[in-house]
């Protein structure tokens, strides 16, 4: 009896092990209707590496593209989570992969532009070193007070801490992040003095800290905060960023009143360098037009970014364009 | 909707055969994810996610939720068998199971485990239907003072929960507190202790520590002394199922260790953890069987199961109500939820009760299936340990490797494997406590992120951690669970006379 059960149970475990494994391939059966006469037509499942884990905030938008990246090309796409050192183990792998088109990935500014420029040991110094395939969006911080203190108005705010320095607490993700970051080009421009409390256990500590009144105020992005605006626990008094925010279009743009104070956290879509011309050509074409899809819009308005589809040198101009920002946030000790 | 009525609908949407396959799955999975040692909870919920991506939200989500009880059974299951915890939520299991084990009791001890999720996994239901309105918001009474008193003071109560003397308790914790501080310092990100190893930068992972401390050891101390080894006796039904009298032990237990671990679910951090020792420290201290724990005794199982399941439900109040994700399981969890377009927070019992609700009732279909899958599996279990001493151990060992290699495809965690059973041989040789060295691993890092986060938000003023009733009231009663016991006694003396002192203190010398 015993011997058998062992048997059956092994061959559930293993049973459930396939499962695990096979649990990619949704995507890829059904869509034969890709390749309407592209001149490169890939033969075998395509990698695209995310470098976030799985379920981490920056994933989903990365699944995103290499579904539809699937569906247009006809074959299968593998998403591999490759997280760690602020992305920067997963943008080397992209980079240092063959240049065969069949691997590429998610990568964003600040590793691009801040971390290459940390690290002089990381294989991707400028952007002759990858080939910037397409940018996926920015998704900008959106600055927020609890709502039982007296500020109605970014300008109201901004003179409370000019009035008292290092006095009003601003909660971040941790330290070196993009709400972090934001607050500092703040300080910068503007004079004032934040005090800025990293909290490290991912942003839901800091919003805690923000919902229950611990601390004053808060940089985060607007999805994670939206359900505690509805309630009215927070009030947002603006957005880190010098365009229109779809989803907030009343509230003052701080990129606007401050000269340069806007840093959203922008993802990409890259490759290795040097692509066979033939599928660079294709893999182009192709990511355009997942980018300014409808679906791709769609889902990309729901969590909050707003799509930008710039390819190739513009997309390149904008990553040079970040360098001097983070040197000089580098720089300061704001 | 009152709450019975609403967790009445969830029930009502959550049994259809899709659900309950999903359940199944998900439970059957993490059952096998939790047996391997290196693959926990997260890394169980982790690959099962993309799965959940294609499925219906509630399917994915059902079976996500499978998957986080199912690996945290499985996990305990290895600590009852051979001494080798999958996860910190096991460790303390592993104190009177793997006794137990050694006496021919693993059936009952698995069983215990089994029925006792249950029973956790029915009483947290039950407690989140009654009271889920009202301490919705409790998360949000906790700051970095409160956390740093939750998990400060229980540090020190929680150092001491194998008995024995103080040093045999803090010299281990102490060195669980240092080995801890290894690696990518949380805030600056500066590298500490890592002597230029790049690998060391991510820290030492709990996983071979663990399994290096308990099951290294324990293979050690079997080659030493073979007649250590468990003993089967058969596996006829009959003993593989608890006595009369080890169900009647267990019940307090469960029911104590239930609302505990609801009350750690509640919070952030490490609550499956903390929930498991804290009821183990509970039993030691309340149990009428106190002195048998230790020694196999049937409350030292019972209570930290039911308590780390307990967790697991109350866990999903934070992250329903407040959309707050508090473990790393339910991060993806909320994920998981993300990606299917729900966006959890303050008004979402409001806006979709059918999601809020149907959750819950997954959580507990997810128990049912736990217990259906399990008990039957028991005896397999059992038969196990019936393989040949010579077979069994090496086997054990290149699991154990083969385990601490795939956490994170390092070689480095292979040779913390292997030193951390040279060190687990000798502070068990030596008579230390081994689990105040893991609470002190798991602990240690989060009371230095709270006290950080406090002295950032005080602007470095020491009396910002004593300005909050919560905190005070946190710091006296671990004091009077540290003292409380010697105050008394002292007490006791002066009440009895000085006389009588004199003459049993010269006994005690």
């Amino acid at each position: 009896m015993s011997e058998r059960g062992l048997r059956g149970a092994l061959a559930i475990t293993s049973a459930l092990a396939l499962v695990a494994c096979g649990s990619d391939s949704g995507g890829g059966g059904e869509a034969a209707a890709g390749g309407n006469g592209e001149a490169w037509q890939p033969n075998r499942p395509i990698t695209y590496i995310i470098p976030y884990g799985t379920g981490g905030s920056t994933d989903p938008i990365g699944r995103q593209f290499a579904s539809q990246l699937s569906e247009e090309l006809g074959v299968e796409v593998i998403v591999e989570n490759r997280e760690g050192a602020a992305a920067t183990i997963g943008t080397t792998g992209i980079v240092t992969a063959q240049p065969d088109c069949y691997t590429l990935g998610l990568s964003n500014h600040q590793a691009l532009a801040n971390q290459a420029a940390l690290n002089p040991d990381l294989p991707f110094q400028t952007t002759e070193d990858y080939t910037p395939l397409v940018k996926l969006g920015d998704i900008p911080v959106v600055l927020a007070v609890n709502a039982d203190t007296p500020w109605q108005t970014l300008d109201e705010f901004i003179a409370a801490a000019e009035a008292d320095p290092n006095g009003i607490g601003y909660a971040t993700s941790g330290a070196g992040g993009t709400p972090d970051t934001n607050a500092k080009l703040l300080e910068i421009r503007t004079g004032v003095e934040l005090n800025r409390v990293p909290f490290s256990g991912g942003g839901g500590e800091a919003l805690t800290a923000a919902v229950s009144g611990e601390i004053e105020s808060i940089g985060t992005f607007y999805p994670s905060m939206q359900g505690f605006v509805e309630s009215g626990d927070l009030r947002p008094l603006g957005v880190f960023y010098d365009e229109e925010y779809p989803l907030l279009p009343d509230l003052p743009l701080i990129g606007e009143e401050y000269e340069g104070v806007s840093m959203p956290a922008a993802y990409y879509t890259i490759a290795p360098t040097d692509l066979d011309e033939e599928c660079r050509d294709t893999l182009v074409e192709v990511s355009e037009r997942i980018v300014t899809s409808e679906e791709f819009r769609q889902f990309a308005e729901e969590n909050g970014y707003v799509v930008d589809p710039i390819q190739l040198d513009d997309l390149a101009q904008e990553i040079d364009d970040y360098r001097p920002v983070f040197a000089e946030i580098e720089e300061s000790d704001a | 909707m009152n709450p019975v009525e609403g967790l009445l609908y969830g029930l009502e949407l959550v049994f259809t055969a899709e659900l309950l396959v999903a359940a199944f799955v998900g439970a059957a999975a993490g059952t096998a994810i939790g047996v391997l040692p290196g693959l926990g909870p997260v890394a169980g919920a982790a690959l099962i996610l993309p799965l959940t991506f294609t499925l219906p939200p509630a399917a994915g989500l059902i079976m996500i939720a499978g998957v986080y009880a199912g690996s945290m059974y499985g996990g305990s299951t290895t600590s009852v068998l051979m001494n080798m915890p999958g996860e910190s939520a096991s460790v303390v299991t592993a104190i009177d199971g793997y006794e137990m084990t050694r006496q021919g009791r693993a059936g009952p001890a698995l069983s215990i485990m089994a029925v006792g999720s249950f029973i956790a996994g029915t009483i947290a239901i039950v407690l989140v239907t009654l009271v889920s309105p009202l301490v919705a918001r409790f998360a949000l009474l906790f700051g970095p003072a409160e956390y740093l008193a939750l998990t400060g003071g229980g540090l020190l109560v929680l150092a001491r929960v194998a008995g024995g003397s103080p040093a045999s308790g803090y010299f281990p914790m102490v060195l669980g507190i240092m080995i801890g501080t290894v690696g990518v310092e949380q805030i600056t990100g500066v590298f500490r202790f890592t002597f230029g190893f790049q690998e060391l930068a991510l820290g030492f992972s709990l996983v071979p520590v663990a399994v290096g401390l308990y099951g290294l050891a324990e293979i050690l101390m079997i080659v030493e002394d073979p007649d250590r080894a468990a003993k089967v006796r058969s596996v006829r039904l009959r003993e593989l199922m608890p006595s009369r009298e080890d169900w009647r032990r267990a019940w307090a237990p469960w029911a104590r260790g239930s609302a505990l671990g609801f009350f750690f679910g509640l919070l952030p951090g490490p609550s499956a953890t903390l929930s498991s020792f804290s009821s183990y420290r509970l039993e030691k201290a309340v149990s009428k069987h106190r002195d048998e724990l230790g020694t196999g005794a049937v409350e030292g199982v019972a209570g930290p199961e039911a308590a780390n399941n307990g967790a697991a439900v109350g866990s999903l109040v934070p992250l329903l109500s407040l959309g707050l994700p508090f473990s790393a399981t339910f991060a993806l969890m909320l994920a998981a939820m993300v990606v299917q377009g729900i966006q959890p927070g303050p008004l979402l019992i409001e806006q979709r009760p059918d999601i809020f609700w149907s959750l819950i009732a997954s959580m507990y279909v997810a128990n049912v299936m736990l217990l259906v899958l399990n008990l039957p599996l028991v005896g397999v279990w059992v038969s196990l340990l019936r393989i040949p001493k010579s077979m069994l151990m090496p086997g054990i060992l290149v699991i154990a490797v083969l385990g601490a290699f795939s956490t994170r495809s390092s070689m480095l965690d292979v040779w913390v494997l292997v030193v951390m059973g040279a060190v687990g041989y000798l502070l068990r040789k030596l008579d230390f406590a081994m689990a105040s060295l893991i609470v002190g691993l798991v602990l240690g890092p989060f009371i230095e992120k709270h006290f950080r986060e406090g002295m950032f938000l005080s602007r470095g003023d020491l009396g910002y951690f004593l300005d909050s009733p919560i905190a005070i009231a946190i710091w006296a009663l671990a004091l009077v669970v540290m003292f409380g016991g010697g105050l008394w006694r002292l007490v006791r003396r002066r009440l009895i006379g000085a006389e009588a002192e004199k003459v049993k203190l010269e006994v005690e010398d």
